[in-house]
């Protein structure tokens, strides 16, 4: 009797194996990317200037553009030093790659009507920002433009495929959507808020657009690294992307954030805070006064960016 | 979350000293077992499969005649799922509390009933969310004598969080202490 039991719950139980979807379930291939930089050092806009955000952006595209192997669209919309805006044409739309809100908003609405759901979009922002905005460059004369960061995530719901939005600028971790299942342990660190949570009407969707942002609540910092510029969020990032700075070429066949030969947005993030030059803040021993601590969006999934 | 903690880790550390009644017991508890998760939003497959991990300890139990009942400190690891398309479940880490009664039906075989709750921590995001499980299952009892069972367990877990139920099928062992020789 005991034996016979014994045998039945473990043929259910190794049963149960084979219902795994995903060895059954064909799988989408993946498409283009797509890359929108958006870069200000803010020189003639009466903002404190800032060296490393156009490199970072510079950079970035280079080393997504390695990644992609040669599917990759990249637009570069930064403050040129010898003023001249540079154009370009997607779907057919002339668009001046100047860090404009109209022109992000061409640009991305642009790319609405071309992307597929296999495709990866990505956007990077570097510059200042302020609790839930963004320092664009006015279409005229100095000062800023100050983005709703929630309207760019609004325009970014209306374009196909999976989207990777970076920022790496101050106090972006509060732009991030609170995620209705899951909380923050950097912004939302209580046992009753998380019991509330699970008994809210909140409900989960599946999101395609996964936030990566700097800091989750306080300054983002920029350094030099060999002499070289670069925020210390984005320099860490481009080498999670195994993308060497210095020589201007990918250091590595797979990249050293990519884990089972996938690069995904937490690969990506838990990289970012192992190597990252400025402290994180430690979760249960906050020991130091000064930190900068990534963040990226909660909830049950992580995205895969590359497949090697 | 620290003061809850401190709190059952107390009641575990000081219950025993008291337990001068043959049928109080302390326990270990392994078990490895496939995750299946389905979630309440439209997903790309109906199902993510991933594995973990538990370890249970409990200061707390009581055995008497047929009946078993214990609250139980439970650690339990699940892996990330298998990557499929552009997404994989997340991994996770969860800390819990369970309580759970047991029936011995014959010398040999038991069944058993858990409830518990649990906090989870997504690895590397600093992302957390509670939950809820239930699970029930069967015990063989491989080796005993008065001071302690070996049983091996095969329980079936529902775990029920916000935006996803999962099953869990485990096969574990259970090592239970008779500090005053109070075993079968």
């Amino acid at each position: 009797m005991m034996r016979r039991a014994l045998i039945l719950l473990t043929t259910i139980l190794l049963s149960l194996l084979l219902f795994s979807c995903e060895l059954f379930m064909k799988e989408p291939q993946a498409g283009k990317v797509y890359g929108i930089f958006v870069a200000l050092d803010y020189d003639g806009l009466n903002q404190t200037i800032l060296k490393g955000t156009i490199p970072d952006a510079v950079e970035q595209n280079k080393a997504f553009a390695a990644l992609a192997d040669g599917k990759y669209e990249g637009y570069l919309f930064v403050q040129k030093k010898d003023g001249i805006i540079d154009q370009t044409t997607i779907n057919g739309t002339t668009i001046e790659l100047y860090p404009t809100v109209e022109n992000i908003e061409d640009a991305i609405t642009a790319l609405s009507g071309i992307t597929t759901s296999n495709d990866l979009v990505l956007f990077t922002f570097s510059g200042h920002a302020r609790v839930g905005t963004i320092a664009m460059a006015p279409m005229a004369g100095d000062g800023i433009v100050e983005y709703d960061v929630s309207q760019l995530l609004d325009l970014f719901s209306t374009v196909k495929g999976r989207k990777l939005i970076i920022l790496d600028a101050c106090k972006t971790g509060l732009a991030v959507p609170i995620d209705p299942a899951s909380s923050s342990t950097l912004l939302e660190n209580s046992i009753a808020t998380w019991y509330r949570k699970y008994f809210d009407n909140d409900r989960s969707v599946k999101g395609d657009l996964f936030i990566m942002s700097s800091s989750a609540n306080t300054d983002s910092y920029e350094t030099t690294f060999g002499g070289k510029p670069h925020g210390v969020f984005t320099y860490a990032l481009l080498q999670a992307l195994g993308w060497d700075v210095d020589q201007g070429k990918m250091s590595k066949a797979t990249p050293p954030a990519a884990t089972g030969k996938r690069l995904t947005v937490d690969g990506l993030f838990s990289y970012i805070k192992m190597h990252q030059a400025f402290p994180i803040k430690r979760t249960l021993f906050n020991l130091l006064d000064e930190f900068q601590h990534p963040m990226v969006n909660g909830g049950a999934l992580d995205m895969i960016l590359f497949t090697f | 979350m620290k003061r809850v903690a401190c709190i059952l880790a107390l009641l575990c550390m000081l219950t025993p000293l008291a337990a001068n009644s043959e049928g109080y017991y302390y326990t270990l508890s392994l078990s490895l077992f496939p995750y299946l998760s389905i979630p309440h939003y439209q997903d790309d497959i109906p199902m993510r499969t991933a594995a973990g991990g538990e370890v249970s300890i409990g200061a707390l139990g009581y055995r008497k005649s047929r009946y078993d009942l214990s609250l139980e400190l439970r650690y339990r690891g699940t892996t990330a799922s298998i990557s499929h398309g552009f997404y994989r479940a997340r991994g996770f880490d969860s800390v819990g509390v369970d309580l759970r009664f047991a029936y011995q039906l014959k010398e040999q075989l038991a069944l058993f009933t858990a409830l518990g709750t649990e906090v989870n921590y997504y690895r590397n995001v600093d992302s957390v969310f509670a939950s809820f499980s239930a699970a029930l299952g069967a015990e063989f009892l491989l080796s005993y004598n008065p001071s302690y069972r070996l049983s091996l367990t095969i329980p079936l877990t529902i775990h029920l969080r916000k935006e996803i139920t999962a099953i869990q099928t485990a096969v574990g062992l259970r090592y239970q202490y008779f500090p005053k020789g109070g075993g079968p």
